[in-house]
């Protein structure tokens, strides 16, 4: 069942190499199908899961590697489903987006599916060497959306994410070698795996698990491996932040959940320290997002800020915290591409991305405003909005765990209350009269927009069937610890 | 005339190499007096002022060291007494050793003075036309003037220390005129090559003064060929013969000389034709007494001369330009009076020395207009050298006695300084927090109004997101100018440093002495 979701897209981009490249058109509408088929089969999946259970559903298994144990095993649990809807949703809001380009469509699109198999394969994998060999190549449409199509720094933005990444990953292995050589038995599957991981001792966790926060911190990313963010995120072609923002900065903080099921003592052990750079990067991304007058890298702060929260969901180690930090990365996998949607859009329509750009933008393009300002306002997490919820659950959980040092999450929102603000303050100009201009949001667009807003609207305001779902894994993965 | 007379002119007249000092001085006020001429001119009409001034100086000298021969021809002629040296005073003193200002005119010092004033003399009233609207007319004149102040301190000194310093002077005015066109590369390197190979002469000559002071107890030319103690003499014998050598450029120290030929061909005329090259020739004539005691080195002289000559003319039979050919004819010839010497016969070599001055200098100075009075080119060299081919070659090569003294002193004093230079600015200048060049630091970002906010909070927020996004730009790896990029540069910088400094034998060898220190 997941091997046909991660086929689909696979073989759209098959599909697509076939076509000739002059014909954009035709490659915009085979990929807008095969990732609306996607999206469609894994909202068939959300129907046939039984949110009840905490175990992994629609588990398949086939022998890759005997000799090392490794299988291909995949299988879903309530962290990974919302993860592969989100993935399979954003990616249809790329598609969606990118109909105005007309030139390097066909590799674009190729890379785009690509990358779309190797993420829903990160997030259903059920074997570390899979989750790995999917984890790297995530990295190789990356680098060549970013190198070929990328912005006027691409190469640069190219290398140094790959180098970031690459430099995480190595560790990344070498943890997992670790942990495959420390615990009995002959696999790579993450369920046997993590049995025999608990019962080692707690420095070879720790050592262990040290390994695999550096892989994942680069993807998240954590304060001081984010040395990639801004340029990435700013170079990547126009739409690609929403996959790179939206749905790849959660495969960091879903490694670190399945990393801490497998190794609760050192998880235990580092989570103070883990909430201690939690609240740095929030604070730092907070303040150095406020600090832009790039749209792009105001959002790619602010996103950096928003899983420094996650983050601090995951370190409180409790049931609430743990189900904060899921929603917190849906919410903001759906606010961050909301954000970069838009921000793209207008930097297609005004030439750029600067804060002085977007003067009286609600004059012009009244659509385009309405959509940001919602963005924004979600962003700051606004009651009635998803972030909110994410937000109060981790505040509960935090609070839980260090009293009213958790207040400091305050300050996050206080931060990015700021500088949305402002922002909003410039849609809203009216220091110069403007006339309204032709060039609103298509109708592609606009779709893509309010199913964004819709479902962040809706999460906020009927949380109910999501915390359902997440609820039962978060209960469980919170027994190991106690907290 | 009554002695009393005489001897307060001679007093007078012995402060004459000051003379062209006073009037380098001169020039230099007039030139830094003045703005920088605008046309031509008013160019032309400065330079007669800077001319006149150094002929006025040098004829003077020149006047006052013919009265003084005047007087002692007619002290010989009237048999009244002359003193052959005057003390002005004290020059300095410094605990027990006293350095007296003490000039010496005898048969010696007198007839060579005369030579050297003349010299100067017509060499700068040739200079007059001949450097006419050059760039650093002036420069030219100031820089012979204290030339000239050199080589009669030289001459006229009664002690090494005079002589010393007008040996410096000399030699750093040589190094001002080989770089006379400092614009041009080559002017600049044979003159730090010549300066540096003069500075082992000087060294010498260094070695010498301090055995004198400590040993002899004194520095007086008499007092030092008075001392017999055979080990004594021998080596301050040997730093003075070592100086000698090199300002005469005698094998195997003459490869200066032949970098020398850079400057402006006056100066050739009067360094190397007719003065300077002379001053080791002089020097040692000078030490007649002291060098007397020491056989073997006058053997040693006898061989150097001969060699020195022997080269020196296959070198010049092989030259094609008038400059080269003369000034190794005029080496050859130095090295037949280094060898008199070493026979004995210093008289002999005086006489030479001061007929060849005055010839040589003739024609230095006809040389540049030799192939309109001559009319035809260089001959070619005799036909039984040019018939061995490897004795034309290593004539030609100059017997590769330059690329031996580039390996041999110009590349390890070159880097040795390199050494010292790198780390003084590595190490010592960033801790005494020298000025150095600005550093590659991204600049802080600039103040920008549609961030700034107003209020405390917001000026603290602005300050704090300053600082946050000067290290989130440390923390991209740029493909250019990057803080790690520097550092993995600067590591590899340090380390190849490293590699390169163990591998040159005296740091390997102090590496070595330092672990038997630390073992014993």
């Amino acid at each position: 069942m997941l091997s046909l979701l991660l086929s689909i897209p696979l073989l759209g981009a098959l599909l697509i190499a076939a076509v000739p490249g002059r014909r954009a058109g035709l490659i915009q509408s085979v990929a807008l199908v095969v990732t609306v088929c996607a999206l469609a089969y894994s909202l068939f999946l959300l129907t046939r899961f039984d949110a009840n259970s905490a175990g992994i559903q629609f588990f398949e298994s086939y022998t890759w590697n005997p000799r090392l144990g490794a299988r291909f095993s995949f299988g879903v649990d309530a962290f990974s489903l919302p993860l592969l809807l989100l993935t399979t949703l954003l990616t249809v809001v790329v598609v969606l987006a990118s109909c105005r380009k007309k030139e390097g469509m066909r590799l674009y699109f190729c890379l785009l599916l690509i990358l779309e198999s190797a993420i829903l394969g990160v997030f259903s994998a059920r074997d570390w060497s899979l989750f790995y060999v999917f984890w790297e190549l995530t990295l190789i449409p990356l680098f060549f959306l970013i190198d070929r199509l990328g912005g006027l720094q691409r190469q640069r933005a190219a290398l140094n994410f790959v180098l970031y990444t690459l430099g995480g990953s190595v560790f990344m292995l070498i943890a997992l070698l670790f942990m495959y050589d420390a615990a009995p038995g002959n696999g790579f599957d993450m369920g046997a795996m993590a049995e025999a991981a608990r019962t080692l001792s707690r420095d070879k966790q720790l050592a262990i698990f040290f390994g695999l926060l550096i892989g994942f911190g680069v993807k998240m990313p954590i304060f001081l491996l984010h040395g990639w963010l801004r340029l990435a995120y700013t170079e990547a072609p126009i739409f690609i932040p929403i996959i790179l923002s939206g749905v790849m900065a959660k495969m960091g903080a879903y490694g670190l959940l399945r990393a801490s099921a497998a190794l609760p003592d050192a998880m235990a052990a580092v989570s103070g320290g883990l909430a201690v750079f939690a609240v740095i990067g929030m604070l730092y991304g907070g303040v150095l997002a406020w600090r832009q007058r790039d749209l792009k890298a105001m959002v790619a702060y602010s996103s950096m800020s928003h899983m420094g929260v996650a983050l601090l969901g995951i370190a409180t180690l409790n049931a609430a915290g743990f189900s904060g930090a899921v929603i917190q990365m849906v919410s903001h996998g759906l606010v961050a591409g909301l954000l970069f949607l838009i921000v793209g859009l207008i930097q297609e329509r005004q030439g750029g991305r600067d804060l002085l750009d977007i003067d009286g933008l609600g004059q012009r393009r009244p659509r385009l405003m309405i959509f940001f300002v919602l963005a924004l306002l979600a962003s700051v997490g606004l009651p009635g909005t998803a972030g909110f919820i994410a937000e109060l659950h981790i505040l509960i959980g935090g609070f839980a765990r260090w009293g009213f040092l958790a207040m400091v999450i305050g300050l996050s929102v206080l931060l990015s209350a700021a500088y949305a603000l402002r922002t909003i303050s410039h849609l809203m100009s009216t220091k110069n009269q403007y006339a309204l201009a032709s060039d609103d949001m298509a109708r592609g667009e606009l779709l893509a927009a309010s199913v964004l807003v819709a479902i962040v609207i809706g999460i906020g305001t009927l949380p109910g069937p999501l915390l359902a779902l997440v609820h039962v894994s978060a209960a469980q993965l919170a027994q190991r610890f106690g907290y | 005339m009554s002695t009393e007379l005489l001897h307060a002119v001679l007093h007078t007249a012995s402060v004459l190499p000051l003379i062209p000092l006073v009037a380098a001085a001169g020039i230099a006020v007039q030139q830094l007096g003045s703005q920088p001429a605008t046309s031509l001119a008013e160019a032309d009409h400065r330079e007669p002022a800077a001319a006149r001034i150094a002929l006025g100086a040098t004829a003077l000298v020149l006047i006052l060291i013919l009265l003084i021969d005047a007087a002692a021809i007619g002290s010989l002629i009237f048999g009244y007494h002359l003193p052959s040296s005057i003390l002005l005073g004290t020059f300095f003193s410094s605990g027990d050793h006293v350095i007296p200002y003490v000039l010496t005119f005898d048969s010696l010092s007198l007839p060579v003075g005369t030579i050297v004033a003349f010299v100067a003399l017509i060499t700068l009233r040739f200079s007059r036309q001949y450097l006419h609207r050059e760039a650093g007319f002036q420069r030219f004149f100031m820089v012979v003037c204290i030339f000239l102040s050199g080589m009669l301190f030289v001459v006229f000194s009664g002690n090494a220390v005079l002589a010393f310093i007008g040996w410096e002077l000399a030699g750093v005015s040589s190094y001002l005129l080989i770089g006379f066109a400092y614009e041009r590369h080559t002017a600049t390197r044979n003159a730090q090559f010549a300066f540096v190979t003069n500075r082992i002469g000087d060294a010498g000559f260094m070695v010498a003064i301090a055995i004198s002071l400590i040993y002899i107890g004194g520095v007086g030319w008499h007092e030092i060929g008075q001392h017999h103690e055979a080990l004594i003499s021998r080596l301050a014998a040997l730093g003075f013969v070592t100086a000698a050598l090199v300002k005469s450029a005698q094998w195997p120290f003459g490869a200066w000389i032949g970098r020398a030929l850079e400057g402006p061909t006056p100066s050739s005329a009067i360094f190397y034709g007719a003065v300077m090259v002379h001053a080791g020739i002089f020097l040692l004539i000078r030490l007649e007494p002291l060098l007397l005691q020491v056989p073997d080195l006058m053997i040693l002289l006898i061989f150097i001369g001969l060699v020195t000559a022997v080269l020196s003319w296959l070198t010049a039979l092989t030259q094609t330009d008038i400059k080269s050919a003369l000034l190794f004819a005029t080496l050859s010839q130095t090295g037949l009076m280094l060898a008199a010497c070493g026979f004995g016969f210093f008289r002999l070599a005086l006489a030479h020395l001061c007929a060849h001055m005055l010839w040589r200098a003739y024609q230095f100075l006809r040389a540049p207009a030799i192939l309109a009075l001559s009319g035809r080119p260089a001959p070619p060299p005799a036909a039984w050298l040019s018939s061995r081919a490897w004795l034309h070659t290593a004539a030609l090569q100059r017997f590769w006695i330059d690329s031996l003294s580039q390996i041999a002193v110009m590349r390890p004093f070159s880097q040795l300084a390199r050494d010292a230079r790198s780390l003084e600015e590595r190490f010592i200048a960033s801790i005494s927090g020298a000025p150095q060049a600005p550093a590659l630091i991204p600049s802080p970002a600039p103040l920008d109004p549609l961030i700034q906010s107003p209020g405390t909070v917001g000026r603290l927020l602005y300050a704090l997101s300053n600082h946050l996004l000067a290290l989130e730009s440390r923390l991209a790896l740029q493909g250019g100018d990057t803080q790690a990029r520097r550092i993995f540069l600067l590591a590899g910088d340090y380390f190849r440093q490293a590699e390169n400094l163990i591998e040159h034998p005296r740091y390997l060898i102090i590496l070595v002495m330092l672990t038997f220190v630390v073992i014993l």
